[in-house]
């Protein structure tokens, strides 16, 4: 077989069938463009007729459906065509009769001769069939058995439908046409696409930004603004809008105005989110727009100073604290916030107008107001306060740092183990006094018998100076002066830590105060005297000593009693903080019968440690208090009765075995014990204290009442003078004062005793002395009683003047009666009878006076009262210096007495003068001097008295009100608010004080008023 | 007294209206009147006779109550518990029984757990262990006073008396029957009651208090009980006691010393003696401690005004012709040929003609002060409270407190000036005794303690005081003596012990350094007590 003619007919045939397929399938696909293009352009027209989504999904339907139709119909046969070969052998048959058949069977037979089985026909002859139809087929144009390709016949057709198509899918509806492209198939429910250009957007940012507004031309429409900025949002819509909406995320609906083709509408940025435009109906839409909240940023803040872990300090202490904050609009406030157990708490540390962007700065900080338990750590921050005026002010908090509260007593305990150390520094003193340094055991000299058999105290030898060692007595007392100058280092140092510690009584340091004061003026003697001692000073030393023991024991026994106290209110502090630790362990106990959980239990078995921790403090306390205040002034009973430890023990059984209720029972009888110890402490501390402060209470109420005594004495007194004031004013005097009243009694007792002179000078030369002598003596005599009589007027003792008066007047009767019976005398009886009528009329002039018949003699009985009265304050002056020798610290008590003694005195001699005007302003001052010394004493009992009772004043608060003017604290002190009357009166009296400062006032007055000006003005 | 009257007369008013058989009735009545007149053997005969003519419940109860009483009366607490319950098991509705029962078992249950020494004419009794150290001082002293005052009174008890040493307050009240605000007024520390002397232990006390002297006084009291078949009033009782107690130690018996003689001048300058009427029933009921021992002062010295006027015999006759008249106005004209009125006018005379004067013008008398439980202060001043005047107080602090810190003659110096303001007071003289001892001042220091003797002798520290002083002296005698006088007033300061020991070591009395070292030891010991002592009111 010729292999050559079977590849040759294979290869003729393959490529027929190859032909046949491209120009079929070509076909195929030239028709499926056709019904494509015929649907989409029908579709496109028919979508014309009505714009309706449901419409415009039917004609996608049909539009696919005919797709659809045009694929299964002409593009899809081809595709899946197979030829088979007797197709092709028809085919071929249609170009050359037989040639078809002739080349099947050439076919068949190359499948048999490849075949293994074998069919039986002559090889050869199979070979001969291949090559005949080979070289046939060979031969033959083969194209009429390939399809026409339509493509070339129907070009113009399909170029026109395809045209129109086109054209009419183009001019389609819009929303057809995107709905169309889509791949939806069902009508859509949402609105059409607005399209939107130009969009132009203005921000408005919020005031306290202080930002521009702004302006963005050609934005995408998306928004990014800060919370709070007015959005402007404008754009030109490609579908005519004449009403819609801008509809923000979330329903938030703002209407749209629409002008000369633009819309505009105006909204808030108050989240994050999106907005969209749409027309009134809701057909058309704009796509969806975001927005981007910016958020205003916390301010931030930093505490600078002060650093490390945790900063001790006093609670009346203040710290610096240093910081530093910004924000990226404004800060408005800083505040200083700290946690303590109660709870937070914050002060205001700076607060700006400017809300400026950086803040720096420090504050101190008094710590003395914040409420917190002793050695509580306390947190602390600064927050920062921004200026958002929109979401409210933003807060920035700081670093913390940790503040720690030494314990605040601390302070007193410390001056207190300074004062039990003072005490022995002084009992060590009073030792040396006493032993070594006292008169009678001063070392003598070695040639001297020392041999005495003295006890202490005992100066047998003291004027035997000469026995005595100097250089030895000398040493001694230099130590000793050592000593009390340390000592007295100590005492200052008390006094200066009881200024600002809280727990120290004020009356305490009034005492401490005084005491230093006196050691010093001691101390001060003790300089003069040592460095240049000599054996001449020995008496002054003993007096010194003398002085100084007394001293040390005053002051012995005072701290004594202080630190005693002291210790009594620190047993009642720890038996207060006991029993608040019970009523701890009382709420735990409720709590786990409630519960019953492990916690629970865990924490009463801390309490009661900590009870137990107490009660050992307690009872430490208690034992160190010396017997004498024990039994004294603490009922034993109240201590006796309760076993506290015992019991603690027994409560913590009775929890653990779950009996609740009897653990509560046994508690509450616990604390019942415990209630009545801590009330016989709080009593047995006030009755101690007031034993301790009895004697200055007593004499602080002594000297109120003397004061009160002269100053209501000295206002009957101005009363008096007032009402004499009112008797010259109705009836003015004749030019006449008490000066005048004397100088004319003066001259009367002149007169007087010229009379009495001339009758002696007539009687006496004619007469023996031995006949005359009762005459002559009577004359003497008056004459001797006139002289009195003129010394006690003088002296303006008016009594003692009248009684010699009276004395006188006698005589000159006498005188007259022996006139009748003795001629002698006869002869000087007018100057007798004058004599006599002179002296009845100074007994009849003084007797006015003195019943105050006469204004002279009221002047002068209110100028004697007066004159009593400045001595009895006179005397009350010493009294209070001495008292002040005690307790210096006496506010200006003994001044102000003083004061009004001084305006008494000028009372006085204007009363003298008849000056009654200044003798009222004088003897007002005194009483107003008096007022401010009564009320400044009982300001000073007030606390005494709150000593007493066991409730002293603070140091710092008393010194706080005295030196601040009350600008801490509670001033107790008595002010007097002055009536409405009298500020206006003050005002015009002030002026014309001023003016009579100015002008010059009379002779006396110009100090009064300086005086009461000053006065006025504090 | 009251007391005992009451419960003879309660028991005599339950026996009458129980009583049926007319023989049962006589013997109780019989009985009692034996218990009342301190007949306790006769009474114990007459119970027995009682409980076998007892037929009918209400008879055996009554009889049982009887024997329970007596029982009681002889200190055999358990047996007179029992026939209690007895009694009391037969007529459970009985009030008065019932309430006869608890007092007796609540009594019982504290005297169960006494332990007891056994000497030839007492037992005596204690309970807490440190009260053991009692017993030898007292026995020497009860047989003294066994003979000294039975040869006075002509009395001589036939059974041991019993004695008893109460550990506390609480018991020592359930005892006596006498209430705590009677014992702390008054000051009584003993009583003879229910056939027995009962005391307190001068342990309770911190100072002590004259306890052999209180023995002797409450032996006193038995002795005229016993005598005179409890007709003796109290005054007289008291009187005699006083005049007593002091026989142990003294051959002369004397009742004035300067605290009574100046509680007596000063009631006879204000004309206020406390009538005689106002001692019934106690002295231990007066109102006040110096109205009780004015009272003291004044029975004690009409005995002592008895017998100095019409001799020891006296007394004895007196004794007798009480318990003869039972009417002691008729015994004393018997005696003395006046009637009362005159005789104790003519006391009143003889008092006022002996120009008492008032030796210690701040003479206080002050209530009982019990030792309590705390611990003393480092400078030893809780005894401060007891001056009554301030700079006294003072002086004596300032004292104190140089003398704690070594600053001896400083100390010295304050006392002096604390002094000056409280001449007489024993706790500036002892301290100021103490402190120039210390620096040697021996003779000073002993010359300060004299006046003490006299006018404070009940003062512990006086004796410790001279003790040491004698002891450093090198006079051991002079020293125990003075140290055995604090023995009487509190013997558990181990310092005394201590001296002691030190002092019979050097004078080779190995047999008292050897009981003083036990003493010592029992004073060192944790205290024992042998059960809790409880006011129990459960039967």
């Amino acid at each position: 077989m010729n292999t050559g003619s079977e590849a040759i007919l294979d290869k003729v045939l393959r490529s027929l069938e190859k032909k046949r397929k491209r120009v079929c399938l070509t076909n195929g696909t030239i028709e499926f463009l056709l019904v494509l293009c015929a649907s989409l352009g029908l579709i496109s027209l028919f979508a014309h007729i009505y714009s309706n989504n449901l419409y415009f999904s039917i004609l996608k339907t049909l539009a696919i459906a005919a797709l659809f139709f045009g694929f299964v119909k002409f593009l899809l046969p081809p595709i899946l065509k197979k030829e088979r070969k007797t197709e092709l052998a028809k085919e071929l048959e249609r170009v050359s009769p037989g040639l078809g058949e002739d080349t099947l069977n050439a076919a068949l037979l190359m499948a048999e001769t490849q075949s293994v089985k074998k069919l039986g026909v002559s090889k050869p002859l199979v070979s001969a069939h291949i090559d005949k139809v080979a070289s046939r087929i060979e031969s033959l144009d083969l194209s009429p058995a390939v399809p026409k390709e339509k493509i070339r016949s129907y070009s113009k057709a399909i170029a026109a439908v395809f045209v129109l198509s086109l054209t009419s899918l183009i001019f389609s509806p819009r929303e057809f046409h995107s709905f169309l492209f889509s791949t939806k198939i069902f009508p859509p429910t949402e609105p059409y696409l607005l399209e939107l250009a130009d969009i132009k957007v203005n921000y408005n940012y919020p005031d306290y930004t202080e930002i521009p507004p702004q302006e963005i031309k050609g934005s995408t429409g998306d928004i990014k603004a800060i919370k709070g900025t007015n959005v402007a949002f404008e754009a030109t819509p490609l579908k005519l809008l004449d009403r819609g909406n801008l509809v923000i995320e979330k329903g938030h609906v703002i209407p749209v105005n629409s002008e000369k083709g633009k819309i505009k509408a105006e909204f808030r940025i108050l989240s994050s989110g999106s907005f969209f435009v749409e027309d009134k109906s809701g057909k058309y839409r704009s796509r969806v727009f975001k927005i981007t909240m910016e958020e205003d940023k916390n301010p931030r803040v930093n505490i600078e100073h002060p650093g490390g872990d945790v900063i001790e300090i006093d609670g009346g202490e203040k710290l610096e604290v240093n910081y530093r904050a910004d924000d990226d609009f404004g800060i408005t406030k800083l505040m200083l916030a700290w946690n303590t157990k109660k709870g937070e708490s914050s002060r205001l540390i700076k607060q700006t107008k400017e809300e400026l962007k950086f803040l720096e700065g420090k504050f101190l900080w008094e710590l003395g107001s914040v409420d917190s338990d002793p050695g509580e750590t306390l947190e602390v921050r600064i927050k920062a306060y921004d200026n958002d005026t929109v979401s409210g002010p933003k807060i920035g908090v700081s670093n913390v740092i940790k503040v720690k509260f030494k314990n605040p007593r601390k302070k007193h305990e410390d001056i207190l183990i300074i004062a039990e150390k003072l005490l022995d520094e002084f009992l060590d003193i009073l030792g040396d006094e006493v032993e070594n340094a006292r008169f009678g055991n001063w070392p003598l000299n070695s040639d001297q018998n020392s041999d005495g058999d003295q006890t202490p105290g005992q100066s047998e030898n003291q004027s035997d100076y000469s026995k005595i060692n100097i250089s030895m007595t000398k040493s001694i007392q230099e130590d000793l002066t050592s000593k009390i100058e340390r000592s007295l280092s100590s005492l200052d140092k008390i006094v200066g830590k009881m200024r600002n510690d809280d727990f120290s009584d004020y009356t305490y340091f009034l005492e401490l105060s005084g005491m230093k004061i006196r050691i010093q003026d001691l101390l001060d003697e003790r300089h003069d005297l040592i460095p240049s001692f000599l054996i001449t000073d020995l008496p002054r030393l003993d007096s010194l000593i003398t002085k100084e023991i007394n001293e040390f024991e005053d002051d012995i026994l005072f701290l004594d009693s202080m630190l005693k106290g002291e210790k009594l209110r620190e047993s009642l502090l720890y038996g207060k903080d006991t029993l608040s630790k019970y009523n701890e362990l009382s709420e735990l106990l409720e709590k786990l019968k409630q519960n019953g959980d492990e916690t629970t239990r865990k924490e009463i078995a801390k309490k009661i440690e900590e009870l137990r921790s107490l009660m050992s403090e307690l009872t430490e306390k208690l034992s160190s208090i010396s017997g004498d205040i024990y039994d004294g002034f603490l009922n034993p009973d109240a201590f006796e009765s309760i076993d506290l430890q015992g019991k603690l023990d027994e409560i913590m059984k009775l929890a653990e075995r779950g009996k609740i209720d009897e653990a509560v029972d046994l508690l509450s009888s616990l604390k019942t014990g415990l209630q009545s110890m801590i009330a016989s402490l709080e009593s047995g501390f006030q009755s101690f204290s007031s034993a301790s402060l009895s004697k200055e209470i007593n004499r602080l109420n002594e000297i109120i009442s003397r004061i009160g005594s002269i100053e209501k004495e000295q206002t009957n007194l101005k009363g008096r003078t007032e009402n004499l004031k009112e008797s010259f004013l109705k009836s003015p005097p004749k030019k006449e004062n008490l000066s005048d009243f004397l100088e004319r009694e003066r001259k009367k007792i002149e007169q007087l005793k010229n009379m009495l002179s001339e009758t002696k000078a007539k009687v006496s030369p004619d007469i023996p002395e031995s006949e005359i002598i009762e005459g002559s003596f009577l004359i003497d005599r008056a004459l001797r009683k006139t002289d009195e009589l003129e010394h006690w007027l003088q002296a303006l003792e008016f009594e003692e003047a009248l009684k010699r008066a009276k004395e006188v007047e006698e005589d000159t009767i006498g005188l007259k009666n022996l006139s009748k019976l003795f001629w002698e005398i006869a002869k000087g009886d007018r100057e007798i009878g004058k004599s006599e009528g002179l002296a009845r009329e100074i007994r009849q002039d003084l007797e006015n006076a003195l019943q105050g018949g006469t204004r002279d003699g009221q002047s002068y009985q209110i100028a004697k009262r007066q004159d009593e009265l400045e001595k009895e304050t006179s005397q009350l002056g010493n009294d209070i210096g001495e008292f002040q020798d005690d307790s210096s610290l006496i506010p200006q008590i003994g001044e102000k007495v003083g004061e009004s003694k001084g305006f008494m005195r000028g009372a006085y001699d204007n009363l003298k003068k008849t000056e009654i005007s200044k003798a009222i302003s004088n003897q007002e001052e005194a009483i107003k001097t008096l007022k401010k010394a009564r009320e400044e004493t009982e300001g000073l009992l007030e606390k005494y008295q709150l000593s007493a009772k066991g409730t002293g004043l603070p140091v710092p608060l008393v010194l706080g009100n005295q030196l601040q003017q009350g600008t801490q604290g509670v001033d107790t002190g008595y002010v007097e608010i002055p009536a409405p009357e009298e500020s206006q009166i003050g005002k015009e009296f002030k002026e014309s004080i001023l003016k009579a400062l100015k002008e010059g006032s009379p002779e006396g007055y110009s100090e009064l008023n300086k005086r009461y000006y000053d006065r006025i003005i504090k | 007294m009251k007391s005992l009257l009451f419960l003879i007369s309660f028991f005599s008013l339950c026996i009458n209206a129980l009583a049926k058989e007319p023989d049962f009735e006589i013997e109780l009545q019989s009985g009692k009147q034996y218990l009342f007149s301190g007949q306790v053997s006769e009474a114990s005969q007459a119970a027995d006779r009682i409980l076998k003519l007892a037929e009918s419940p209400d008879d055996k109860a009554l009889a049982y109550f009887f024997k329970s009483q007596v029982e009681f009366y002889k200190s055999n607490y358990t047996k007179a518990r029992e026939l209690g319950e007895k009694s009391h098991a037969l007529i459970p509705a009985d009030k008065e029984i019932g309430g006869f029962l608890d007092y007796i078992i609540k009594v019982a249950k504290n005297g169960e757990r006494f332990e007891e020494v056994k000497t030839e004419h007492f037992i005596i009794r204690y309970s807490h262990s440190k009260d053991s150290i009692l017993v030898s001082y007292a026995e020497d002293v009860l047989e003294r006073v066994y003979y000294e005052i039975g040869l006075d009174l002509e009395s001589y008890p036939s059974e041991p008396v019993v004695v008893e040493i109460y550990p506390n307050l609480e018991s020592f009240t359930l005892a006596s029957t006498l209430s705590e605000n009677d014992i702390k007024t008054t000051g009584v520390v003993g009583i003879c009651k229910f056939n027995r002397i009962m005391i307190l232990s001068p342990r309770l006390l911190p100072q002590g208090y004259t306890w052999l002297d209180t023995l002797a006084h409450e032996y006193t009291h038995y002795l005229i009980f016993l005598k005179s078949g409890n007709t003796v009033p109290v005054w007289l009782h008291e009187g005699i006691a006083k005049f007593e107690e002091k026989r142990w130690k003294e051959k002369k018996r004397n009742v004035i010393n300067p605290f009574y003689e100046t509680l007596l001048a000063k009631a006879l300058k204000a004309n206020n003696l406390v009538p005689i009427e106002k001692m019934h029933p106690s002295l231990g009921k007066l109102s006040s401690a110096y109205e009780a021992q004015l009272a003291f002062a004044q029975v004690g010295t009409i005995v002592d005004f008895l017998v100095k006027k019409w001799g020891n015999k006296s007394l004895v006759d007196l004794l007798n012709n009480i318990k003869e008249k039972n009417d002691y106005k008729v015994a004393i004209k018997e005696v003395t040929k006046k009637n009362f009125a005159d005789f104790y006018n003519t006391w009143i005379r003889d008092l006022r003609s002996r120009n008492l004067k008032e030796r210690t013008p701040q003479v206080k008398v002050k209530e009982l002060r019990f030792e309590e439980k705390r611990a003393g202060s480092k400078d030893q001043s809780e005894d401060l409270v007891e001056l009554d005047n301030a700079q006294a107080k003072n002086y004596t602090r300032l004292g104190d407190m140089l003398r704690t810190r070594g600053r001896l003659k400083a100390a010295t110096y304050e006392y002096e000036k604390a002094l000056h303001f409280d001449p007489l007071s024993p706790i500036i003289l002892n301290r100021l005794a103490s402190t120039l001892s210390a620096y040697g001042e021996y003779d000073k220091a002993k010359e300060r303690l004299t006046p003490l003797f006299e006018l404070h002798p009940e003062y512990i520290e006086t004796y410790t005081n001279l003790g040491k002083i004698y002891l450093e002296k090198g006079n051991l005698n002079k020293a125990e003596e003075a140290y055995t006088q604090a023995i009487s007033i509190n013997p558990f300061n181990p310092e005394i012990h201590i001296a002691l020991i030190s002092i019979y070591k050097k004078l080779g009395r190995t047999d008292l350094e050897e009981f003083e070292k036990k003493v010592l030891n029992v004073l060192l010991e944790d205290d024992v007590v042998t059960q809790p002592y409880e006011n129990t009111n459960t039967k």
